[in-house]
């Protein structure tokens, strides 16, 4: 049986975002330890909120899912720079197909903006952190998550 | 008169420090005796190290912004000088 439709679209996203030019494969989910190797992301899931007057009379429920894509970068130097860099980068990935490759799914992809920049100077560089907001649009089955 | 409790502490940092301590260099200003620690330490959700030293402020004035060169050719720039009030000053470190 498939995956409820919130989890293929976070695995979607995650492969979205692995490979870019600043962050590698340096992509984990649910990350819950602090980052061992930076640049990284981290793909985390957020609220899913069922649309407000989605036809449930339909037999579907659409629904947006909060993404939150966290940046960590750690220099001596530039880093809103290289956060500004990452976000670039991650920005193009998913504008590239806003349905992540889901169109049975997914309905579209947004940016909904970025959290301050978190920064701290107590480590043997300075190091920060900062979440880029998306929201993803999509539809399932009211009886069955998964289609 | 008899020294006072802060006196035998102050000797018995000297004693440890220049017994244990290494000596590094402080670019421009000359070379000094102290102990180089570098802790895990994490922050910002990101891991990392929290490199510092610690040396008898009495023996040279370190402010922020100068460099510290160990012996084995790793160089740092003092992010903050904090004292203890006691007369050792920590240096807080960041890696060049």
């Amino acid at each position: 049986m498939a995956d409820h439709r919130a989890e293929q679209i976070l695995a979607a996203f995650t492969t979205a975002c692995t490979g870019l030019a600043t962050t590698g494969s340096n992509v984990q989910r649910d990350q819950v330890d602090p980052v061992e190797s930076t640049p990284a992301l981290s793909i985390e899931m957020g609220a899913d909120t069922v649309v407000e007057g989605s036809d449930r009379n339909m037999g579907f429920l659409d629904s947006v899912l909060d993404v939150e894509v966290m940046a960590y970068v750690k220099n001596s130097t530039g880093l809103s720079t290289q956060l500004n860099q990452i976000r670039k980068e991650v920005h193009a990935a998913i504008y590239a197909d806003t349905k992540l490759g889901l169109s049975s799914i997914v309905i579209d992809t947004g940016y909904t903006g970025a959290g301050d920049v978190i920064k701290s100077g107590d480590l043997e560089k300075e190091a920060a952190q900062q979440v880029f907001h998306y929201q993803v649009w999509y539809r399932h089955s009211l009886t069955d998550a998964s289609a | 008169m008899a020294d006072t409790f802060s006196d035998i502490l102050a000797d018995a940092d000297d004693a440890i420090l220049d017994g244990l301590g290494e000596t590094v260099t402080i670019t421009g200003k000359g070379t000094v005796v102290g102990v180089f620690e570098d802790e895990y330490d994490d922050d910002v959700d990101v891991q990392g190290s929290h490199p510092m030293f610690t040396y008898d402020t009495s023996d040279l004035t370190v402010v922020s912004g100068d460099e510290l060169v160990r012996s084995n050719g790793s160089a740092y720039t003092v992010r903050v000088p904090e004292s203890d009030g006691t007369g050792l000053t920590a240096l807080i470190l960041q890696e060049d």
